[in-house]
């Protein structure tokens, strides 16, 4: 195996979990979810400053703005500075619903009609964003689906996911808008049919996806690797993948799998010639990786090498080597 | 605009539109044992900040994306709370009345900070601080 990039750590303690990092525009700033050991409070937090960095509360300079007490999955627009996160009264809920901070330092405000709606994820317009809907399958099959809302909260399309290429249903969630905007999405998706998720009905299991892509020019997604478009009558371990990230120039999905079986970690998949290319270890843990605005580096959630703490942590890591010219 | 006293913890308001800069001038303040009550980024929201929070001492920044703090500063002083500005710019372009205020001169050290925040609340009529070098 080519040696991998190293880690660069942002934050690592062992007093604390971190993750699901995102980057503004500025590419300086690093927002985050922390949660104390042993607390089932997270808030989201900021890191800055690369060469000697800080972590700090982000939204507690809000005074007097109604915050929910639980804030996780952030994202950024990097048109409008404007970032969406979940909220929640507590973890381990599905009562989360999405909120919008129109720009630093600003009152956040819940988004209505988002009940569990997780992982909002920006158009690069900011006016709308895509987001993994719990309440709006319409088949009414126990699993998610991805919808586009606005900010007001007005539904845009209640299921972008449609199916697949057997005409299957598809289950949907943690989209990714491409750096060509809407309509071009990608999403951690499988076909709802029996068993895929090891279970006795049709349910969804967020350990056995694929990534799917979505142009939204009609209502087929079809999987991101072609050889999963071989596989669609049976899970296959080989292109389990979720959490996809789109880089800014449309070119590369980085995203998490386990398909090693030895844990997840971040890979890069070159659309133009379909290749994947490893970027984490997979003893380490890498999920929830994101871009840079300048396309050259990822931001992500990882356990440190040397073990110690254990705890996850925010590393940035360089890629440049790693994509294709 | 000057106090005898100021409290061992200043309240501080922050009105900043750079997030980093902001942030950074946060880190600082609490470094400095201070509490910070509120970041602005905008002169409404710095104005309702500032009617709400009791507030120490605020730190101003001159230009808040094309807009300029000055109405901030009025309702500042119009209720007798210190405050100085922060900017990049030349101190002696600083609109009248506020062209003798205390200015604290970007990029600035926590030391600069600290000084200045001294400076605020001994009587010394049109002290300015140098520009950082």
């Amino acid at each position: 195996m080519a040696k991998l990039p190293s880690l660069k750590f942002l934050t690592s303690s062992p007093n604390y979990v971190d993750y699901r990092p995102a980057v503004d525009a500025s590419g300086e700033l690093v927002v985050f979810e922390r949660t104390p050991l042993g607390s089932d409070i997270t808030i989201l937090t900021a890191v800055f400053d690369f060469a000697a960095p800080q972590a700090k509360p982000f939204l507690s300079s809000a005074a007097g703005a109604a915050l929910p007490p639980c804030q996780t999955r952030p994202d950024w627009c990097w048109l409008s500075g404007g970032l969406l996160f979940n909220g929640s009264q507590t973890n381990n809920t599905n009562a989360v619903t999405v909120w919008h901070l129109a720009s630093t330092f600003s009152a956040p405000t819940e988004i209505p009609n988002t009940l569990q709606c997780f992982y909002p994820t920006w158009s690069l317009s900011g006016t709308s964003f895509v987001t993994e809907n719990h309440a709006g399958n319409p088949g009414g099959n126990q699993g998610p689906c991805n919808s586009i809302f606005d900010t007001s909260g007005k539904s845009v399309a209640l299921n972008i996911d449609g199916n697949d290429a057997n005409q299957t249903p598809l289950f949907g969630g943690m989209p990714s808008t491409s750096g060509l905007d809407l309509p071009y999405i990608a999403f951690a998706g499988q076909p709802a049919i029996v068993d895929w998720g090891g279970a006795s009905g049709i349910t969804y299991n967020e350990d056995k996806n694929y990534i799917f892509l979505n142009d939204q020019t009609d209502s087929v997604s079809t999987p991101m690797e072609p050889g999963a478009s071989q596989q669609l009558q049976s899970y296959d371990l080989t292109y389990q993948a979720r959490a996809p990230a789109w880089s800014p120039d449309g070119k590369t999905i980085a995203f998490e799998s386990n398909r090693s079986g030895q844990g997840y970690a971040i890979y890069l998949f070159d659309i133009a010639t379909s290749t994947v290319t490893q970027v984490t270890d997979p003893a380490l843990g890498g999920q929830h990786a994101k871009f840079f605005p300048d396309g050259s580096k990822l931001i992500l959630t990882i356990h440190h090498p040397d073990g110690t703490p254990k705890t996850m942590g925010i590393a940035w890591v360089d890629i440049t080597n790693l994509l294709n010219p | 605009m000057k106090r005898e006293r100021r409290p061992e913890r200043l309240r501080v308001l922050v009105v900043e539109d750079e997030t980093l800069i902001a942030l950074h001038l946060e880190s600082l303040l609490e470094e400095l044992g201070h509490t910070v009550v509120g970041i602005a980024a905008r002169v409404d929201q710095a104005l309702e900040l500032a009617g709400r929070e009791a507030v120490d001492l605020a730190i101003l920044d001159v230009n808040l994306d094309g807009q300029q703090s000055y109405p901030v500063a009025d309702a500042l002083a119009a209720h007798h709370v210190p405050f100085m500005f922060a900017t990049g710019y030349d101190a002696t372009r600083l609109q009248a009345p506020y062209g003798d205020n205390l200015v604290l001169t970007k990029p600035y050290t926590s030391r600069d900070l600290q000084e200045a925040i001294a400076g605020i609340f001994v009587p010394s009529p049109g002290r300015r601080r140098p520009a950082a070098s």
